[in-house]
């Protein structure tokens, strides 16, 4: 099992975060106030309406008629202004909207969910928290769960607003669709989303017109009309034409605006004008070529160089076009970047504005196309190359590390992609962006990466943070080898013993492990605070095994009261430190006092990532401590937050929160927990699926299911791990189940294992996991008819017990532990705990073993496991209340996305009678939102449309 | 099909498509395929399915060809056709 890796969350992306330094994931936003900071934006800003455009009615209006419709089609192939009526249109109904310029970037559903919600929260902030919260995790959940998280978070929103998607056919990635698609099937009262897209989108269109859900803006509807040519040109060169003219232009182009606006630039000059159009034949693409000739020939030498040569990026910016355009490394005297972008924008040569500082702008995608042709046959393959290689260097500089590789891979130059990953990489994964530069590292070729020391220690990074742990040895040994040869390179070795450390320590040799880690903290610069604060919680951890814990503590304890104040990861990661050795010590109140400090922190920093470990370290340390309530409340909260914690932990969350429930009596929540368990563990893969089955073990065991026990006995055994503080551990449940069974063979192995595992245990000092078994040896001792070894082992694990207050691995154990107690209390053993202990078995356990009988049965068969055959399979169909007449009324209206206010208006009843209605509706059909509400009524055919 | 009977296609107008692809395409897909009617056949011991139906203009038809490509069909062939009936896309 992996380590626990306590990492920063990526920022929430609204637009006060409070550290200007770092934006989204896959970009950086930097601070000071320059072009980079503003192309960032233009991405989710819309286009700036440029003046002098041609007014279209009947598009503006058709785009107005139902602004209730949740979405809005615009198709069509480039150059038919669709981006441009958009926008005319969002201008004449004076609305903001949230934009989304989407590029073949947002090609993975992380990153295309990051800019979707960055879009919204531009608009709206905080709109989304709880899909961000979902973003931060290391392994994404299953799509279902985001549609319905984004899908809830957009309901919320009480205004309507548009969020426009430009550009969507670049969107490749099949998951993206589904999203939308699943988004569209309940959409969000509040949202109205426009693609813009040059064809028609995977999503299915028919049933959204069926429902009239759906709004359409074709190329049919798009073509400039006769009227409409003529005031294009009237507008750009002042000419009219004839009736004639204009219809042979309107055939000749289709109503192709790009290809007036070809017409219309060229017709300021041309004496001529009604001829030059009438000779204008051949079909729009020879048309197209032979105008766009002309416009670039026309302009002056300068400014077609110019042209041509800033064609190969795609957005440019005044310092941007200098350093593409210098020559011999001078600055043209006689027109900066500035001028240039002046004098195209003046003469119209399809420049579309970004953003409204006037710095960053983009050509036409059509124009670039075209302009790109024409550098191929004017330049040759090396002046081409250069100009990319300048376009790299100045990204690199401005830290725009994509573009920068952008433009070296362009060229083949997979060595200098390499080197600027290498450059760039560090400062990525310190501010815990690894996402990203396995992003940059999959876009370069093995052998570049394999002679890089740099590059494999950030994959081994990787591997950490996705638990695949397996992965990383043979990365250590090639970094080795090319360490060998050059020895230069030796200032990664810090990193190189933090990994040997790490994977010591979970071989249990704690004397090995601290060796590494203190050479790693020695080598491994504070500056690398991700890398440094990883090394220290296996220093704690290595030094605790070492039963070092005074020391440790006494450091730790230092380091945190620095005189400057301490990164805020690195004070969550020192503190949770503490924490987990407390807990491994026996003491968990020790840690919990230190959970106050870190929820402190990690609230003033918006950190999600600590605040879910401290659900789960509070959640368990009161079970531990037999403070079952208030163990569920946490371990819920941690339940919760399950998508952006620890895998490990988060799992060790769940089936602490189902013996919980075992515990206290309600085998069916104890169920429904598992059911989730086994969800989300199919999600995580194979690596946690033998905790999900452990659990399903334990609950048996615990509801003395002997045929479950036996059949899951048939299975293989778990592998011995680190204990560490984990709830759940396979092997030691497997214990727990040959006790069960109680054959002496069961209990002969038993022992032997759990012999093994204490001695272990107890030369790693961890007391937490010592009294767990010495609690099972008393009890498979007990079974053995070994009374007197068994209230040894009894009364050990009670001395051990004691200063922490551990009463969870005594009731665990149900009857046989109690009556040890009582024996050892009448032994007169004088401990306090004992009393205690006694106290906190439910009172039925003390004699006989409380069984619900045929319901209990019923449930463990139904219990989904994917490692044991199922018997047989039982839906679980919660009987769902009748609804009143009103409760029904509601629900069709909430089915409409009609908002509170309108169906309070619609029903004539208060906005308060309608909430009451729609809580009323929630709990009788056992859902929590309007989105689950409907979906359930139309299974449950409550809907009239339907 | 000859030549001579190929339909007139307008830009930016309906047209009604046949395609052909090698193996079996579900009917759900229909609604993310411009609702274009499936149907599957068996043609030298291969499943191959055809869809038909009208589009609204090229877009759409991209559109389909683009879903058909995510989907990982292999595409045999893709025919304009005249509209038979008026109501091909219901």
């Amino acid at each position: 099992m992996g380590p626990p890796k306590i990492e920063k969350p990526a920022d929430t992306g609204s637009t006060d975060c409070r550290d200007p330094s770092r934006g989204k994931q896959g970009e950086r936003v930097v601070a000071s106030q320059n072009p980079v900071t503003t192309i960032l934006k233009t991405k989710l800003r819309p286009p700036v309406m440029v003046p002098g455009l041609v007014e279209r009615p009947r598009l503006t209006h058709a785009l107005q008629q139902n602004p209730q419709r949740p979405l809005t089609l615009v198709s069509a192939p480039a150059g038919y202004g669709k981006t441009t009526v958009v926008i005319q249109w969002l201008h004449a109904s004076n609305t903001q909207p949230a934009w989304l310029q989407l590029d073949e970037r947002q090609n993975d559903l992380r990153s295309f969910l990051n800019h979707f919600v960055s879009a919204i929260e531009m608009h709206i902030p905080v709109a989304c928290v709880n899909t961000i919260a979902l973003l931060q995790a290391a392994q994404m959940p299953p799509l279902g769960v985001l549609a319905e998280t984004l899908s809830n978070d957009l309901d919320a929103i009480e205004e309507p607003f548009v969020l426009v998607l430009d550009d969507y056919h670049l969107v490749a990635e099949p998951a993206v669709h589904e999203l939308l698609e699943d988004l569209l099937r309940y959409p969000p009262r509040s949202l109205h989303l426009v693609l813009i897209t040059r064809h028609d989108p995977p999503l299915s269109l028919s049933a959204l017109r069926a429902r009239g859900w759906l709004t359409e803006i074709r190329q049919d509807a798009l073509r400039f009309s006769q009227p409409e040519v003529r005031a294009v040109l009237q507008e750009m060169a002042g000419t009219t034409l004839s009736d004639t003219a204009l219809a042979h232009l309107e055939l000749e182009m289709e109503g192709w605006i790009v290809g007036l606006h070809l017409v219309g630039l060229l017709l300021r000059s041309h004496a001529e004008p009604e001829e030059f159009v009438l000779s204008l034949k051949g079909g729009s693409q020879q048309v197209q070529d032979y105008l766009l000739e002309e416009v670039i020939s026309a302009q002056p030498a300068m400014i077609r160089e110019h042209l041509l040569k800033i064609s190969i990026v795609d957005q440019f910016c005044a310092a941007l076009v200098e350093a593409l355009t210098r020559v011999d490394g001078m600055t043209d005297a006689q027109m900066t970047g500035r001028d240039f972008l002046e004098e195209i924008r003046r003469s119209n040569l399809f420049v579309v504005p970004l953003d409204v500082q006037n710095e960053w702008y983009r050509f036409h995608h059509l124009f670039q196309n075209l302009l790109q042709g024409q550098l191929k046959r004017c330049h040759g393959n090396d002046e081409i190359a250069a100009l990319h290689l300048r376009a790299s260097e100045w990204y690199e500089v401005e830290s725009l590390i994509e573009d920068s590789i952008d433009h070296a891979l362009a060229i083949g130059d997979s060595q200098r992609a390499a080197e600027i990953v290498e450059r760039h990489s560090r400062a990525m994964m310190n501010e815990d962006e690894w996402h990203v530069v396995e992003k940059w590292l999959a876009r370069l070729p093995d052998a570049q990466v394999m002679n890089r020391p740099e590059l494999l220690l950030a994959r081994a990074w990787i591997h950490y943070y996705r638990l695949n742990v397996t992965a990383i040895p043979p990365i250590l040994d090639q970094v080795d080898e090319l360490m060998r040869k050059d020895p230069e390179i030796s200032n990664l070795s810090g990193q190189v013993a933090f990994f040997r450390g790490f994977s010591e320590l979970f071989k249990g040799d704690g004397v090995t492990s601290l060796k590494h880690i203190n050479y790693a903290l020695e080598h491994i610069p504070l500056t690398d605070h991700e890398f440094h604060a990883e090394t220290e919680i296996i220093f704690g951890l290595a030094g605790q095994m070492q039963g070092e814990l005074v020391r440790v503590t006494q450091t730790i304890t230092g380091w945190l009261a620095a005189p400057s104040p301490l990164h805020p990861i690195r004070e969550t990661h020192l503190l949770i430190t503490l924490s987990f050795v407390s807990c491994i010590a026996g003491d968990p109140m020790g840690a919990a006092a230190r959970l106050k400090r870190i929820r402190l922190v990690a609230r003033a920093n918006e950190l999600e990532y600590p605040l879910a470990w401290c659900d789960y370290l509070d959640g368990i340390f009161h079970l531990q401590r037999g403070e079952v309530d208030l163990a569920i409340g946490f371990l819920k909260k941690a339940l919760k937050r399950k998508h952006s914690q620890h895998a490990r932990a988060a799992v060790d969350a769940i089936v602490a929160l189902a013996i919980a429930y075992q515990l206290r009596g309600q085998t069916n929540q104890a169920e429904a927990t598992q059911r989730t368990l086994v969800e989300f563990v199919n999600n995580l893969g194979p690596l946690f699926q033998p905790l999900a089955d452990s659990c399903a073990l334990r609950l048996a065991v615990m509801q003395g299911q002997s045929e479950a026990v036996q059949r899951w006995l048939g299975l293989p055994t778990p592998g011995v791990e680190v204990m560490l503080f984990w709830f759940e551990i396979p092997c030691v449940t497997r214990c727990r189940a040959l006790i069960a069974d109680g054959s002496a063979a069961s209990l002969k192995t038993a022992q032997e294992r759990l012999h093994e595992y204490a001695v272990a245990n107890e030369a790693q000092h961890n007391t937490c996991q010592l009294i767990g078994m010495l609690c099972l040896q008393a009890v498979a001792y007990q079974k053995q008819g070994e009374q007197e070894h068994a209230l040894n082992c009894a009364e050990k694990a009670a001395r051990l017990a004691q200063p922490g207050g551990f009463v969870f691995p005594f009731v665990e154990l149900g009857p046989p532990m109690a009556q040890l107690l009582i024996q050892l209390r009448s032994n007169k053993v004088g401990l306090e705990l004992i009393d205690r202990l006694l106290s906190a078995f439910p009172h039925e356990q003390a004699d006989s073993r409380r069984v619900d009988g045929i319901e209990q049965t019923a449930q463990v068969v139904a219990m989904p496991t994917s490692s044991l055959p199922q018997r047989t399979s039982k839906s679980i169909n919660a009987p769902t209340d009748a609804l009143t007449n009103r409760e029904l009324e509601t629900l069709e209206l909430l089915s409409q996305r009609l908002y509170d206010k309108e169906i309070a208006k619609v029903m004539s009843i208060s906005i308060w009678t309608v909430k009451s209605h729609v809580k009323h509706i929630y709990e009788k059909l056992h859902v929590n939102n309007r989105r689950q509400a409907v979906a359930r009524a139309e299974e449950l055919g409550l809907l009239a449309g339907k | 099909m000859p030549d001579e009977q190929w339909p007139q296609i307008q830009p930016g107008k309906p047209a009604c498509y046949r395609i052909a692809v090698m193996g079996r395409v579900d009917e759900h897909w229909s609604g993310r395929l411009g609702g274009m009617q499936i149907a599957s056949e068996q043609q030298d011991d291969q499943p191959i399915t055809i869809m038909t139906g009208q589009v609204k203009d090229q877009a759409d038809l991209i559109g389909v060809l683009n879903t058909l490509y995510q989907i990982r069909t292999q595409i045999l062939s893709v025919n304009c056709e005249p509209c038979h009936e008026p109501e091909a896309n219901h």
